[in-house]
């Protein structure tokens, strides 16, 4: 009988490493390789990239702390795979350099930027994303700074939402609506966690709620896209942020890529009233070069307006990797100020963000 | 009254019996053979069009409505058209996702070359660690490729439809199998050519046509032509008495060009997909332009 059990625990020990033998056996021939392709064998892996980026700051400001530096703006740490056939988790970590509001001085901190899982499938055009992510407030919040075309920020997105863009906690209802023109929208609710208590637009530290209508269609031989986006905070002084953005895109040759988007914000708090807007003009003469050129004009919390003029190139070594030059002139409030920045955004591994 | 609700009733009952199976292709390759085994009962859209680089297409939000509404989603695989990833993320659209019926990789079952082995980084440009995927330039693949939608289209297809498509796959196999006879004895003469081209493009095309594939303009894959190596592949050029470029539709001329002028060397330009030139629009006449150019560059 002890034999009997014992061989019992032995067949069942062994099973688990008779399936995997079978799985190991299945040829690459018979299985298509996963998207998104990383993972050469069988491994239970996630998908793991980093994003490296740095710039130098030379400015005509002397007050300021960045200037005549080279920094490391940030690191992103990437942790991408599928949880379930039709679910898929993102974590990226970020590293960088934060100003503390309390007391002024640069840290350095690690926290998750995004950490989400987005559920692909909910049936009749619905998706759901939950956890924490770029606000999808807007054109530009919910790309990444490394998949910009630009070093710094639009002035009125730095004025709203501080330089690293707003981000929060909660989760967003997206519908693709079943017609011929793409037409999506999403409805979110938040906790803010970026920007910070006293950072960007008052009111934006408590809970936020969030829709915006994303439409695109062809146009000629590109692509036309507008979107229009509301947010509201909860709380006895809520603030309502409005947007609009439009861009459009056109590819004239098989490198060459054309591109024009503006976004304009107005934001109302009972303590500050802001609007501002940015036109982007973009050409990729090259498969390795781009030029920009930037217009900002915003107003700023506690009064003065900033505008600012950025000529922009950008040199693609490959596909993740960027050497880019920056100059900006700019008056505001505290004067006007001649800024150059260099930039390195270098990439390892494969590294994926959802449609932007 | 009653008849007229009897006969609009019947033929909604009817309608999907004709309607088409909507096939998203990434590549105009791709779509061409897709036409070829669909026939009239497929409706082919194809993403991208054939003159632009595969490696670099920049995902649109209106080609997200394609693939929502899509049945069948044909892709090369191996890395090279994981732009539409996200696409078919955005599109909702389980039909088509990894692992669906609807998912056809036409990179399954193909003999892959230039497959890197170890550890691989951006040292060695941008590396596809499938290896090289242009494997459609060879009609072997070709017939691979076939295989590989036709099965996807017998996953998906209403039962009465799948004669029609195992007939028409059978035809484009033998007629390909044909031509690439007629291919192969137009170019027997030039067996053992040695040749350039702008990107590793060429690799299974050199393979089956027996040319020899000596060298390439980029250093390394994605990485743009430095001086130095310029320099060098003149150089190698010379010696090795290499008389032929291939520069792909989409690359720039002048460092073809510069080296031809050194080397005495002819450039040829040609489609190195379907829709890269105007003459190149199906499965057939790809080879047909590109295996013309080469013996009229040859020839000469």
């Amino acid at each position: 009988m002890r034999h009997i059990v014992l061989l019992s625990l032995l067949v069942l020990a062994l099973l688990p490493l008779t399936f995997a033998q079978n799985e190991n056996t299945t040829s690459e021939e018979e299985t298509p390789p996963p998207p998104r392709g990383s993972i050469m064998k069988a491994l239970q892996l996630p998908e793991i990239s980093i994003v490296g980026n740095i710039y130098s700051l030379f400015s005509s400001n002397k007050e300021d702390e960045d200037r005549n530096k080279v920094k490391l703006e940030e690191v992103e740490l990437a942790l991408q795979s599928w949880i379930y056939p039709t679910i898929r988790g993102d974590v990226i970590m970020s590293i960088h350099e934060h100003i503390n509001p309390a007391t002024g001085e640069r840290e350095s901190h690690a926290h998750i930027e995004e950490g989400y899982v987005s559920f692909l499938n909910l049936g009749k055009g619905f998706t759901l994303k939950a956890g924490r992510m770029r606000v999808g407030l807007g054109k530009e919040n919910p790309i990444h700074p490394h998949h910009r075309l630009y070093v710094d920020n639009p002035s009125i997105l730095t004025t709203l939402f501080s330089e690293h863009g707003l981000i929060s906690d909660g989760a967003t209802l997206s519908y693709l609506f079943p017609t011929k023109t793409f037409t999506q929208l999403d409805l979110s609710t938040w906790q803010v966690v970026f920007p910070e208590a006293g950072e960007g637009m008052p009111g934006l530290e408590k809970t936020l709620h969030t829709a915006r209508l994303w439409i695109s269609t062809p146009y000629k031989d590109g692509e036309l896209e507008s979107g229009i986006s509301g947010a509201r905070g909860a709380g006895d002084e809520p603030v309502k942020i409005y947007g609009f953005d439009m861009t459009f895109k056109r590819w004239p040759s098989a490198f060459g890529r054309d591109l024009l988007r503006t976004e304009f914000f107005k934001a109302k708090h009972s303590t500050d009233k802001v609007s501002g807007w940015y036109l982007l003009g973009a050409h990729k003469f090259t498969k390795y070069w781009e030029g920009a050129l930037r217009l900002d004009n915003s107003e700023l919390v506690g009064g003065g307006r900033e505008k600012a003029l950025s000529l922009i190139a950008s040199n693609y070594m490959t596909e993740t990797s960027i050497l880019r030059f920056e100059y900006q002139y700019a008056d505001n409030p505290s004067g006007a100020d001649n800024r150059f920045w260099v930039q390195v955004i270098f990439g390892m591994g494969p590294h994926a963000h959802p449609l932007e | 009254m009653r008849n007229i609700w009897k006969v609009f009733i019947f033929l909604l009952l009817l309608s999907p019996a004709f309607a088409k199976i909507k096939v998203v292709c990434t590549l105009p390759t791709l779509s061409s053979i897709t036409k070829e085994i669909g026939g009239d009962k497929v409706e082919v859209i194809t993403l991208a069009p054939g003159d632009r680089d595969p490696h670099y297409v920049e995902p649109r939000p209106s080609m997200v409505v394609n693939l929502r509404d899509a049945d069948l989603l044909v892709k090369v695989g191996m890395d090279l058209d994981m732009w539409v990833d996200a696409l078919v993320d955005a599109s909702r659209n389980t039909k088509i996702m990894w692992g669906s019926p609807g998912y056809v990789d036409c990179s399954v079952g193909i003999k892959k070359l230039e497959v890197p082995k170890g550890r691989v980084s951006m040292k060695e440009g941008e590396i596809h660690i499938y290896g090289n995927p242009h494997y459609w330039l060879s009609p072997d693949n070709g017939e691979i490729i076939a295989k590989n939608i036709l099965a996807g289209l017998l996953r998906v297809a209403p039962s009465g439809d799948k004669e029609y498509f195992k007939k028409r796959a059978d035809s484009f196999i033998s007629r390909l199998r044909e031509k690439a006879k007629e291919w192969k004895e137009e170019l027997r003469p030039y067996k053992g050519t040695k040749f350039v081209s702008y990107h590793r493009s060429f690799s299974y095309f050199a393979k089956y046509f027996e040319l020899d594939y000596f060298g390439t303009l980029e250093p390394k894959p994605g990485i743009p032509p430095s001086t130095a190596h310029i320099a060098n592949l003149i150089n190698d050029m010379k010696r090795e008495g290499v008389k032929l470029i291939l520069l792909e539709t989409y690359y720039p001329r002048k460092f073809a060009d510069m080296v031809a002028k050194e080397t005495g060397a002819k450039v040829v330009v040609v489609p190195s997909a379907v829709g890269a030139m105007k003459e190149a629009d199906n499965y057939f006449s790809l080879f047909d332009v590109i295996i013309n150019r080469i013996k009229g560059a040859l020839k000469g």
